[in-house]
């Protein structure tokens, strides 16, 4: 296990890379969003003594969602309201889908902020959101603070008075940048999304960090509601959720999961299901499989096919 | 009945009398002596006012509306006491008005008094103008549409508008009323309530009023043309306390459709509360920002900070939604759906629970304990309303021109249940329009901290039935279909009556009369 302070005071935290990986969003939606993010970081300056930050945009698009004028329009709402702590905007076309995880790497690697803020295209964040974040990342041996997601708060348990808990939703997470590049950042194997922030979340404190849920940021994550809940996943996002939980049982040596649902699942009654066992399988057959890490249960909480304990309970769509 | 003028012997209208009466009496309460302007006034106005010692200056309303209001100073030693205006033809009204605004500033720059405005106009509506009003196509809703307010002397309230329009505010209210003493029929009733939600009081034959000028400015509201009002005015009433507020903001913040203006009310808040409700509402984005007002509000019950948001709201409908809610980013969208499909009604979408606890020591002091539940109908229906409360006030928005024309208001003399009141008014008068999206979270506190906790058990049980006799004592207009279903209701309840033992086949059902099986131990309002 690796010191998780080694070398790094928590003064040194006043540095923000924000970074947010499109993927063909609605304009308007991106232009909402970057003033919220400005309003955030005008906030932790004021309020956690934030010094500089660049937003950063990366487009996994086949081709670029954004004109020229778009790329004005979302500059231009971030910097009418953060009044000068942030440096810059940019936005990058990556010429592929790199997935959530990928491009949110290669986000990372344009910059050398000390902080890296992870925002879903999806969401909008309250003024308050970064200078929480910031504070809970100072915290000792903390590695990554996740907000609070409303309307539909995420049910995964967490320490009421620490905030520690289990994994960190990227949908607006902050990491340290030297504890997220020593574990390699996302795998992006987890593709296009969903997983690869539970596991680079277990990765982290298989090094040793804490991670934390912090309540009081809070981050509006747009979600369609149904009689019950969240309404039902797409195609695509099953497919994802499925072969997600497959390298997360493989990484962290949970064979007997792996037989579990693979013996579970009827191919030609789901055949989604069937297509992601079937890639799984194929990769794990090619050698491009992560190879699973020493005593990975001390980490991974596999508890009723979730990955952390629930404190409550949403109806299945 | 009518009687006889003195002088010519001539027989006259009995009410024109009694205006002229009272018309004499504001001016001679108010004055001493002077000249009275009379603009299109009946002759019998001189006679009374010359045994109260003052003289009788005639002008045509035509003739001051093409300026032949005389624009020299007033000669040294003269008064004008007061101009009086008689209305009730299709004369601009409000034209007048303004021309004696313009009268009033000029005698008073000159350092003589302004003379009192006294107007006397018949107190009429058509049945077409009354339906108009009752559906939201003419009044006040028509926003500062001149023609509207130039007619709209026909009312007390359009009479009030055109005045602070003009400039003037009431000082005297001198009405001329006759009262039939004979019982109305349910129908007529019906019709004078409905008259009186429209601002018409049937019995007022004659309005007459007083006004002086005022210094202050024309209500803004009346002043907005057509496409300048957002389509939405949200009212968040809060005291600063909780923690939940943030999350309220930011999820109207994060609106697709975002036409809207959010009226942040801070109720009873002290200085430091204060503050921090303004410190939130100015860390948002100015895209956000821009449409948060905060007003504070100091006194009265929780009605008291709602009806201040009326007084100030300029969107087409007007939403409530508490400081411990949030909602979808369609919330806005979902009700715009539903007024473009059925316009003038209240617009209604569904709305999900979920259940959240106070927390002590912890980093946030509230937690959900629950999922989320759909428990109220997809569909309003009028009679499960009346039954009680069967959605939150984040589910709906009303029709603002509701507030304008029929002066719909919030019920102050309700400790709770003046949301459930609000909304049952509006939706009985003119229906409800759904959309099927589920765009909102009330959150339901377990134990402490809701509105639950406002006041004891026995309130919500009072005003409960408060609420249902203040319903009571009007007619409601019941949609098709009504009526069936309280056929079926009343078999039901015989059914299991006979079933329980209660009563023999073939018993006659008790009769239920007015005291029926509402509470009457309750104090009468």
């Amino acid at each position: 296990m690796t010191d998780p302070d080694a070398g790094v005071t928590h003064g040194g935290l006043t540095t923000v890379g924000a970074h947010v990986v499109i993927y063909d969003n609605d304009v308007s939606a991106l232009v909402r969003l970057a003033g919220s993010i400005g309003a955030a970081l005008r906030d932790a300056r004021e309020d956690a003594g934030l010094l500089a930050a660049t937003v950063r945009f990366g487009d996994s698009s086949r081709w670029p969602a954004l004109t020229a004028d778009d790329e004005r329009s979302i500059a231009a709402a971030v910097t009418d309201v953060a009044d000068g702590v942030v440096v810059d905007t940019t936005f990058s076309f990556f010429g592929a889908n790199l997935g959530s995880g990928g491009g949110s790497n290669a986000l990372a690697a344009e910059g050398d902020e000390a902080v890296i803020w992870v925002i879903n295209p999806d969401t909008y964040v309250a003024p308050n959101a970064a200078t929480e974040l910031l504070r809970a990342l100072r915290t000792h041996g903390t590695a990554a603070a996740e907000a609070r997601q409303i309307p539909i708060e995420h049910q995964k348990a967490y320490d009421p008075r620490t905030g520690e808990t289990s994994w960190v939703c990227g949908a607006c997470v902050m990491f340290r940048r030297d504890a997220f590049d020593a574990v390699g950042g996302f795998d992006a194997r987890f593709f296009p999304l969903y997983c690869d922030d539970v596991d680079l979340s277990w990765r982290l404190r298989h090094a040793g960090w804490s991670i934390r849920q912090v309540p009081r940021a809070v981050v509006f994550h747009d979600k369609e509601l149904g009689e019950r809940g969240p309404v039902a996943w797409s195609e695509t996002a099953a497919y994802s959720s499925h072969l997600a939980r497959l390298w997360l049982y493989h990484r962290y040596d949970r064979p007997d999961l792996t037989a579990r649902f693979l013996d579970e699942i009827d191919p030609v009654a789901d055949p989604i299901a069937g297509a992601a066992i079937d890639h799984y399988r194929a990769r794990v057959a090619a050698g491009d499989a992560p190879d699973p890490l020493p005593d990975a249960s001390r980490v991974a909480t596999f508890v009723d096919g979730q990955y952390a304990p629930r404190r409550f309970t949403y109806a299945a769509p | 009945m009518t009687s006889s003028d003195a002088s010519t012997g001539d027989p006259i209208d009995r009410v024109t009398a009694q205006v002229v009466e009272q018309v004499v009496r504001v001016i001679s309460s108010s004055a001493h002596l002077g000249s009275v302007v009379a603009i299109d006034a009946p002759p019998q106005l001189d006679a009374g006012l010359r045994s109260h010692g003052f003289d009788t200056v005639r002008i045509a309303a035509d003739d001051l509306l093409g300026g032949s209001m005389p624009a020299r100073p007033p000669v040294e030693g003269e008064i004008i006491a007061a101009h009086v205006v008689f209305g009730g033809g299709a004369g601009d009204l409000l034209g007048v008005l303004e021309r004696l605004a313009v009268e009033s500033d000029r005698v008073t720059e000159v350092g003589a008094e302004p003379p009192l405005v006294v107007v006397a106009v018949p107190n009429r509506i058509t049945l077409d103008e009354l339906a108009d009003r009752l559906d939201g196509k003419s009044g006040r809703s028509a926003g500062g549409d001149r023609r509207h307010l130039a007619a709209a002397g026909t009312t007390a309230d359009g009479l009030t508008r055109a005045a602070r329009r003009a400039g003037f505010e009431t000082a005297v209210v001198a009405d001329v009323t006759v009262r039939d003493p004979s019982p109305p029929t349910e129908v007529r009733a019906l019709l004078a309530e409905l008259a009186r939600r429209a601002g018409h009081d049937p019995e007022v034959r004659h309005l007459v009023r007083s006004y002086r000028r005022t210094a202050d400015d024309p209500p803004g509201r009346e002043d907005r043309g057509p496409g300048a009002t957002p389509f939405l005015s949200v009212i968040v009433r809060t005291q600063g306390r909780r923690s939940t507020l943030v999350d309220t903001l930011t999820s109207l913040a994060a609106q697709r459709d975002d036409d809207l203006e959010i009226l942040l009310m801070a109720h009873n808040v002290s200085v430091e509360e204060l503050a921090h409700v303004e410190r939130l509402a100015g860390s948002f984005a100015p895209t956000f920002g821009d449409r948060l007002r905060v007003t504070e509000v100091t006194g009265g019950g929780r009605s008291a900070p709602l009806n201040r948001a009326l007084e100030i709201a300029v969107g087409a409908y007007v939403a409530i939604l508490d400081d411990d809610d949030v909602v979808t980013s369609d919330w806005v969208a979902a009700f715009r759906r539903a007024a473009e499909r059925l316009p003038r009604r209240v617009v209604r979408a569904r709305c999900a629970v979920q259940s959240i606890e106070r927390r002590e020591g912890e980093l946030i002091d509230f937690e959900p304990v629950s999922g989320l539940d759909t428990p109220y109908p997809a569909r309003f229906d009028l009679l499960d309303n009346i039954r009680s409360n069967r959605a939150p006030p984040c589910s709906s928005a009303i029709p603002m021109w509701l507030v304008d024309s029929l002066e719909l208001r919030f019920d102050d003399t309700l400790q709770v249940c003046e949301d459930w009141k609000f909304q049952l008014d509006a939706a009985r008068l003119v229906g409800v329009s759904d959309d099927p999206a589920v765009t909102s979270v009330y959150r339901r506190w377990i134990g402490d901290g809701g509105s639950a906790g406002a006041a004891p058990e026995q309130v919500w049980i009072d005003d409960h039935y408060r609420v249902v006799a203040d319903l009571d004592a009007e007619h409601t207009i019941v949609p098709p279909g009504s009526l069936r279903r309280i056929h079926e209701l009343y078999e039901r309840l015989e059914q299991l009556e006979i079933e329980l033992g209660c009563r023999a086949p073939g018993d006659l059902p008790p009769t239920f009369g007015p005291a029926g099986p509402v509470r009457s131990d309750l104090p009468d309002r």
